[in-house]
């Protein structure tokens, strides 16, 4: 569907730019979700929605069930998600196609053993393949892959190569993807891919909550604790869409100091460890093992124990603050690029995360000229010829403004030379003005006339200006 | 010169600073705006001071001797020079010794104001703007203080702005530096310096100035205020922060202090200058002495034209008298076979044009255009002039145009006459391929000192203004896009009203609403009601020349400006105002609604007296009716982009995009204009690089031409010549046939049958769907109606409602009949119906008493691309002089009426007749050379009007055989092949030694050999290629294609499926191209893996199994075989990778399933059916077509296998189905069918979607263009 066809169809319509930031995010959280189901999740190389999840080791004869768990999770993510099991990873994909499969919503089944006969009828755009190969037996008039495996594999070998061949061989069902390969014997284990190789800890660390959480609960549920357990990252040293090699992986081992059921605490030293933990090459899965369980004490933590302590403890006083009183009451100050003095200042909530550092200028840099320096332009900003330069008058002051101006009375002569202000007349040393300053018209505009105002108070330099509502203290300078 | 009376005293003061528009994206305000705003405000001048340009000094000189303010030339200029840190900012009064620009020395650019105050200092400013810019990375001008020292002379300096080098010292307190930095400036003027000062409500500002003013009085330099003006009026602050915006690319809420703090950088009154310098009154005084110093003129300029070289002793006069003496007996003589002997006629005319060239001094002119032409004929590239100065004798024997205007009686004086101010205008069209090379030429003969090209200024339209300020008020790009879509007009203004939900009032300034903003409507209309719109002034005047005004300025502002309408209706003129540009009844016909025409007792009858006109509107997208809607609730286009009516910004948005009506934009190039001069141009105007490579641009426009008197050459390139020049160079070389175009016969009716049937595909000018369904009607017969057909379809024509009256009358249906008895003699050889732009002027003479003079102002104004705001002023003239006349008013409405359609584009009739000779000359050689026709403009793609796919079917219809690609015989352009039993060889369409000459005229027709250059997806060096292996030999086999040529697997893959390879292999028809794909595929592969090598030959066996003369190797092994295509399948293949099928066209397959469901073929429709019938057709659509003209109405053409089928879609039915319409490839309509004079057309009714894997979705149409 074009974008015109689809406008056509919805006049409100909200077009996102492909952002691979938010997609990996995405599909990082989605993997983490899919951990509930199986130990083994791996998202498709290329193929940002589709995920190869393991589903041997598990009882024979359940596979309905875990299609049926897949597609519970998948449902908070998409209204109608595919799943299949097959033998291979090709069938299962050309099998999520499957019509009848997907009108009953119950997933597809296809038989062991028979992956290369389903597969001879699907289409051949099911089967991975490189688009010019693809084209070209299109071109040769082959629309199924069972046209495809029926070519001699030297015939495709001389014109495809390779990659011709491997296409070859996943027509006939022999696909060497597997999600993970899991053991009955093998200790408890999570192993879970990432959609993107991460040159951070960051993504690890959110992949590791949910396999620590299921390791631990699942462990809770034989009523033991965790005594030892091991990450071991494998890094993305030379990553395909197939796998073809044995995948460089490094290991780290964490001992407790006394076993732990709780998630919570568990995180807390994995997030150290991976503090510690020098990257040489991107992330591209990471898998959690537990070495050694013992049974499951009734051990209070201690808040003066510094085993015990927790490093988010500010943020979650902070969270009881918000609680407290309100989402918005816990900010942080932050400047803004604005002439009017009550706009060039503004309060962030604390907990966002911080934005862009705003570049603001030393001083007003009205000069609008074609040959003003661009924004990315180190010289902006910075002072350069072509800045005004303001007199060196309250220099090292700080502004200090009012919650909202406050209406004066004012004696001129032209200039400021009696405040009446909060029932006390300020008599105005010496005056410097006016300023006028108009903006934000396609707001809530303004435009008026400042003065600062040196006292004989110990107020220090008072902010006033005029509009046309009069005659305004807006704040003073100390 | 002369000023005009001013009703109000002159101002005691003088703004030395002000920006313009064109100073892009930091000025608001257009150069009329801001004279007008003077004149308003008293002040004796204006300074215009664009930053590194002079584009608006014209415009700017123009409105003041309109308003009587003296214009100021000046600018302000970016000087590079080094850092102060660097070491001294001046070192003694040596020009030698100041600062180097050494690369190493950390560099900063100032601004520095110039005035001219001579004409020496205005050559000065041009250069240093040229040097600036040609010197500078695009984009970034800047002279150096050396250079600026060079070109001092005659120029006055304000030490500009705060980014002044003065001026940002003394802001950072540092006032020696300051004061060192004047006395350079100082000792390079030579005391022709003034301190500038400046106040906009800003203490920094005051500081800054205090420190300045002690700058002047220690060097006794003195000092001037000035308001740096960036718009006319304070209200226009928000366009100035609108175009900031889109300078820094931010929108208003993210550019912070990057805008200026208020909105004080208007053109303020000598009053308010005064209050705010009450405490130094001398500094507003000051600027009248500098400003009467500043005594340059724009009228002081006389460029004048490279002197040409002549022979020893003999003087430009004479050598044109020779040269036009001897192209006269070439034309006319007895050897010339000419059907029009040399009379007396002859000589006088050409006496009579040579004694006014002579007489204007125009010799060495018409030399140099001669001489471009005699390069272009000697490099065998085909030219032809244009426009009016086919009306001479003397280009037409100086071989500069190819119509005889003594045959056809052309007016002369349309061309050059001693009324006329201007220089003549010469527009030649060259063979579009070959044009650049005589563009270089032109550069390389004169100099590019002494040569440019003229630019063309990019204003703002409805579409780009809309997305710019949707854009800088922060909404999304979707919402932007939609706005853009639903609000699409053509100017910015009317799309500003379209988005108050003035649908029908578009461009009606009377009918605005009041703006949210001051704004620049409000400015315009303001100004307008004082001087005449103020944006109009540049186009209004544009005609007069600076010397011209100089003798009777007061005179020639009250022929041309007059009335000072306010832009508004008035009921006592009918509402003639510019804004009523006349639009056709309900039509559904490209040029007018025949039986609406057909009803009127009289056509000059107003047939706008009712309607207001609408732009033109994107034909995709502007779905909706503009019929005023019954539900007054109809959400309008704000809503229907999902915004909300009472939002702030939404309110802003129309006002916004009215502000950036007609503001430039950026610069482009004119579309060939040169202009030459003796003197360096650069001391006329700034020159700048364009970007195309190897091309440089003047700073003006076309329209700034004249009225300095630089004269223009247009160089331009036209398609059709190329496509003439290959055909006739295929003809010679496959008949042996020398076709000359300045002898055809052009009384063949075989060639006019052809016209009249309107079976023209390819034909120059009446190809399109508009002319085909004129031809039959006006039935042309003689050379004379194909000038009438050219002109008659055009928009002014077509909308004064003016076709169907003249067909009717040459039918013989209507009586001829003129509106005044005056009018007999200038419109008898037009059946009463005013066709050419000659006709409007001699109607303007003969009507209204206009003289020469200002009927040439009216005709200047028919062809203005500002020529409806122009024509505006022209008309009350136009019509009290009708009335004085004693032409009743109602009449005299009338015949304006027709005269203001030519607002709208009408031919000249020299130039319709030269164009005309193209369209015959076209016909002629498709006509008796369909097949070099047909390869010629095959060869010359892009161009024209069809596709490769259509032009190919319909020379198949018109009997040339034409062949498939085959690599062993085809090349990568498209050739011509003797037939078998004539020679049997190619007869090559490219270099003329590999082609045996065929002597006899009556060799029989070649066969048209499709190029590879037809395969998509080849690449750009393909051909090349392509060429260079087969000059190696004839390719014997895939493999040895593959190894010649090593194109990429994609190139060949596309060769396979295009059968070009077929004949190499022995298959069944339909089996070849798999066969040849799965063999390309297998040759192309590198070394093989492990399991390949065990079932393949090797090259040797392969060799030795081929069979005798080479066959091909693969007939050798045994091939595995691929599924056989199905016809159809072939059909698609064919369309997917060339567009066309020789193998049966897309509609053939599917005519088994639409015949018994009464879906009538091409064929049947033209034989069989009736008026009036309900039929059905179907077919591809190859070209869809909304023209402005036709109020709404779609016309489709559909090809089947039998030929093509017109349909008509009113407006209603298109918007219920304009997706469906829009994009199907092939498409199934039931309708109506009308019969009028053989033109067949089916009014649609019912609309299908025809889905099937033929291939058509590869086709390609015209859409929309």
């Amino acid at each position: 569907m074009t974008l015109s066809e689809a406008r056509g169809l919805c006049a409100a319509l909200e077009i996102l730019p492909w952002d691979d930031v938010a997609i990996d995010a995405a599909i990082t959280a989605v993997t983490a979700s899919l951990v509930a189901a199986s130990p083994q999740v791996s998202p498709v190389a290329g193929a940002p929605g589709m995920w190869w999840v393991g589903a041997s080791g598990f009882a024979q004869g359940d596979e309905p069930g875990i299609a049926q768990s897949l597609l519970r999770i998948a449902r908070a993510w998409h209204p109608r998600p595919r799943v299949a099991i097959a033998g291979s990873c090709v069938a299962a994909r050309a099998a999520t196609w499957s019509a009848p499969g997907n009108r009953r919503g119950g997933g597809v089944l296809v038989p062991a053993g028979t992956d290369a006969q389903y597969l001879r009828e699907v289409p051949l755009s099911l089967l991975p393949m490189d688009v010019e190969l693809r084209e070209a037996l299109q071109a040769l008039g082959i629309r199924a892959v069972g046209g495809f495996a029926d070519l001699d594999a030297g015939d495709v070998e001389q014109r495809w190569g390779h990659e011709g061949l491997a296409a070859w061989r996943l027509a006939h069902g022999d696909d060497p993807r597997r999600p993970v390969l899991a053991r009955l014997d093998q200790p408890p284990h999570v192993e879970l891919e990432l959609a993107t190789p991460a040159a951070s800890m960051e993504p690890v660390l959110f992949l590791l909550r949910p396999a620590i959480e299921r390791l631990a609960s699942q462990l809770a549920r034989a009523g033991r604790a965790i005594a030892s357990f091991s990450i071991t990252l494998t890094l993305d040293d030379a990553r395909g869409a197939l796998p073809t090699a044995r995948a460089h992986t490094v290991t780290r081992e964490i001992r407790l100091p006394r076993p732990l059921a709780r998630a919570a605490p568990l995180l807390e030293r994995c997030r150290g460890l991976l503090g510690r933990w020098p990257l040489t090459a991107p992330v591209s899965a990471v898998r959690v093992t537990v070495l050694l369980a013992s049974p499951l004490s009734a051990d209070q933590g201690s808040l003066l124990d510094t085993s015990w302590r927790d490093p988010g403890a500010a943020d979650a006083a902070l969270e009881r603050v918000r609680a407290e009183l309100g989402a918005d009451v816990v900010v942080s100050p932050a400047a803004r690029d604005a002439y009017a003095p009550e706009r060039a200042g503004t309060w962030s909530n604390a907990g966002d995360a911080p934005g862009p550092t705003a570049e603001l200028p030393n001083r007003p840099n009205y000069p609008n000229h074609p040959n003003h320096p661009k924004d990315n332009d180190k010289r902006s900003f910075s002072g350069n010829s072509g800045d005004l330069v303001v007199p060196a008058v309250h220099s090292g002051a700080a502004l200090r403004l009012l919650a909202a101006p406050e209406r004066v009375d004012v004696d001129r002569d032209p200039e400021p030379r009696r405040v009446f202000w909060r029932g006390r007349a300020l008599t105005i040393a010496r005056a410097v003005g006016p300023e006028r300053l108009a903006g934000d018209w396609w707001q809530d505009g303004y435009a008026r006339e400042y003065w600062r105002c040196e006292s004989d108070e110990e107020l220090g330099e008072l902010v006033l200006y005029r509009d046309a509502g009069g005659w305004w203290v807006q704040g003073w300078y100390d | 010169m002369p000023r005009a009376q001013s009703p109000k005293p002159k101002a005691a003061y003088v703004e030395l600073h002000c920006h313009s528009a064109f100073s892009l994206l930091d000025g608001a305000a257009l150069p009329e705006t801001l004279m007008a705003r003077a004149a308003e405000l008293g002040y004796p001048a204006l300074a215009l001071t664009d930053h590194d340009d002079l584009g608006g000094a014209v415009r700017f000189a123009l409105a003041g001797l309109e308003h009587g303010v003296e214009a100021i030339i000046g600018a302000e200029i970016t000087v590079c020079h080094p850092e102060r840190s660097e070491g001294s900012a001046r070192a003694d009064s040596s020009v030698a010794s100041l600062p180097r620009n050494d690369s190493h020395l950390a560099r900063a650019d100032s601004h520095l104001v110039l005035l001219a105050e001579t004409r020496e200092g205005y050559g000065n400013l041009a250069t240093l703007i040229t040097q600036a810019r040609m010197q500078q990375a695009r984009g970034e001008p800047s002279v150096t203080l050396e250079q600026l020292a060079r070109h001092a002379r005659g120029l006055f300096a304000l030490t500009g702005c705060p980014r002044g080098w003065v001026p940002s010292l003394a802001a950072r307190g540092e006032v020696d530096a300051a004061c060192e930095a004047a006395a350079t400036l100082l000792d390079i003027f030579d005391r022709r310096v003034a301190i500038e000062c400046w106040d906009h409500g800003l203490g920094e500002e005051r500081e800054t100035a205090r420190h300045l003013i002690a700058v002047a009085r220690a060097l006794e330099l003195p000092w001037v205020v000035t308001n740096d003006a960036h718009y006319a009026r304070a209200r226009d602050r928000a366009i100035h922060d609108v175009l900031a915006c889109l300078r820094h690319e931010k929108p208003l809420d993210e550019m912070g202090t990057r805008l200026r703090p208020n909105g004080e950088w208007y053109l303020k009154s000598a009053a308010q200058m005064a209050r705010r310098w009450q405490h130094a009154p001398e500094g507003v005084r000051a600027t009248l002495d500098v400003a009467e110093r500043c005594a340059f003129r724009m009228a002081h300029l006389k460029p004048t034209l490279p002197a040409f070289p002549l022979p020893p002793g003999v003087t430009a006069d004479e050598y044109l008298e020779r040269l036009v003496a001897q192209g006269a007996e070439e034309r006319w003589g007895p050897g010339a076979e000419s059907r029009e002997p040399r009379t007396g006629r002859h000589d006088q005319q050409i006496g009579h044009e040579l004694a006014l060239i002579g007489k204007l001094g125009l010799a060495g002119y018409f030399l140099i255009v001669w001489d471009i032409v005699r390069f272009a004929r000697r490099r065998g590239i085909l030219c032809q002039g244009r426009g009016s100065a086919a009306n001479s004798a003397v280009c037409f024997c100086l071989g500069i145009t190819a119509v005889d205007p003594i045959k056809l009686e052309l007016l002369f004086e349309r061309f050059l006459s001693e009324d006329r101010t201007e220089a003549p205008d010469i527009d030649i069209d060259f063979a579009h391929e070959e044009r650049e090379e005589v563009i270089q030429y032109v550069y390389q003969k004169y100099g590019r000192e002494h040569a440019a090209m003229v630019c063309e200024q990019i204003t703002w339209r409805g579409r780009s203004a809309v997305r710019d300020v949707a854009r800088v008020l922060g909404f999304s790009v979707e919402q932007a896009d939609r706005l853009t879509t639903l609000s699409d007009r053509f100017s910015a203004r009317a799309t500003a009203d379209a988005l108050r939900g003035k649908e029908d009032d578009a461009d009606v300034p009377g009918g605005s609403s009041e703006p949210v903003l001051g704004g620049a409507r409000a400015l315009q209309e303001t100004s307008a009601g004082q001087l005449g719109c103020a944006q109009q002034c540049h186009g209004a005047l544009a005609h007069l020349r600076f010397s011209a005004l100089g003798n009777d300025t007061a005179e020639n502002r009250s022929a041309v400006v007059s009335p000072p309408h306010d832009g508004r209706r008035e009921p006592n003129t009918g509402g003639l105002t510019a804004w009523d540009r006349p639009e056709p009844k309900a039509a559904y016909e490209p040029y007018g609604n025949p039986p609406a025409q057909e009803t009127k007792l009289n056509y000059w009858e107003d047939p706008y007296a009712k309607q207001t006109h609408n732009e033109r509107r994107n034909p995709t997208t502007a779905f909706r009716s503009r019929e005023p809607t019954a539900d007054s609730r109809a959400p309008g286009i704000i809503e229907r982009a999902g915004l909300d009516p009472k939002d702030r910004r939404v309110q802003l948005l129309p006002d916004l995009v009215e502000g950036l009506h007609q503001l430039p934009r950026h610069r482009s190039i004119h579309v060939g204009g040169f202009v030459l001069t003796a003197e360096p141009l650069s001391t006329v105007v700034p020159i700048e690089p364009a970007s195309m490579q190897d091309r440089t641009v003047i700073q003006w426009e076309k329209d700034d031409l004249d009225p300095v008197g630089l004269v223009k050459i247009d160089l331009l390139g036209l398609g059709i010549l190329t496509l003439i020049q290959k055909c006739m160079a295929y003809v010679r070389r496959t008949r042996g046939v020398t076709v000359d175009l300045a002898h055809l016969d052009m009384t063949d009716q075989a060639v006019f049958d052809d016209l009249c049937r309107a079976d023209t595909i390819g034909v120059f000018q009446v190809e399109s769907r508009a002319q085909m369904n004129t031809l039959p009607r006006l039935k042309p017969r003689c050379f004379y109606d194909l000038v009438v057909e050219v002109a008659l379809i055009r928009p002014g024509p077509i909308q004064g409602d003016m076709v169907h009256p003249y067909l009717r009358r040459r039918a013989g249906l209507e009586q001829v009949t003129y509106p005044h008895p005056s009018l007999e003699p200038i419109l008898k050889r037009t059946m009463g119906v005013p066709l050419f732009q000659e006709q409007g002027m001699q109607v303007a003479v003969a009507c209204a008493g206009f003289t020469p003079g200002e009927a040439d102002v009216l005709r200047k104004a028919m062809g203005h691309k500002r020529s409806r705001e122009r024509m505006s002023a022209i008309c009350q003239k136009l019509v009290d002089g009708m009335e004085r006349n004693g032409i009743p008013k109602d009449v005299a409405m009338r015949i304006y009426n027709q005269i203001n359609a030519f607002a709208d584009y009408g031919f000249p009739e020299s130039h319709a007749a030269s164009f005309a000779l193209l369209v015959y000359a076209s016909a002629y050689l498709r006509h008796y050379y369909a097949p070099e026709f047909t390869a010629a403009i095959l060869n010359s793609q892009p161009m024209g009007f069809y596709a490769t796919g259509t032009i190919i079917e319909d020379a198949k219809r018109h009997g040339v055989r034409v062949l498939p690609i085959d690599v062993r015989h085809s090349r990568w352009d498209h050739t011509l092949q003797r037939p078998r039993g004539a020679g049997g060889s190619r007869l090559g369409t490219g270099d003329s030694t590999a082609v045996p000459r065929v002597p006899s005229p009556r060799s029989p027709a070649p066969y048209l050999r499709l190029g590879v250059r037809i395969i998509s997806g080849l690449g750009s060096k393909a051909g090349e290629i392509y060429e260079r292996a087969r000059a190696d030999g004839p390719f014997t086999s895939i493999e040895d294609f593959v190894r010649r040529t090593r194109f990429d697997k994609r190139a060949l893959r596309h060769l396979a499926t295009a059968g070009a390879f077929d004949a190499f292999l022995d298959e069944p028809d339909l089996g070849k191209r798999r066969a040849a794909l799965w063999e390309v595929l297998d040759a192309v592969r590198g070394d093989a893996g492990p399991l390949a090598p065990r079932s393949r030959l090797s090259a040797r066996q392969a060799r030795q199994l081929s069979g005798p003369k080479g066959r091909p190797s693969s007939a050798a092994k045994p091939r595995r075989s691929m599924p056989l295509m199905s016809p159809a399948e072939l059909t698609e293949a064919d369309y997917r990778m060339t567009g066309v099928s020789l193998n049966g066209h897309p509609m053939m397959h599917l005519r088994r399933l639409l015949q018994p469901n009464g879906v009538l073929s091409a064929a049947e429709l033209a034989h069989r059916a009736r008026d009036g019938e309900r039929v059905a057709v179907a077919g591809l659509v190859i070209c869809r077509q909304r023209p402005g003209t036709a109020k709404g109405f779609v016309f489709l053409t559909l090809e089947d296998e039998t030929g093509m089928v017109n349909v008509v879609i009113t407006p209603k039915r298109f918007e219920r189905q304009a997706l469906l319409i829009s994009t199907t490839p092939l498409l199934l309509v039931r309708g109506t069918l009308q019969i009028e004079q053989t033109v067949v057309n089916v009014r649609a009714e019912q609309f299908r979607a025809l889905q099937a894997e033929v291939g058509a979705e590869h086709a390609r149409s015209h859409d929309f263009h």
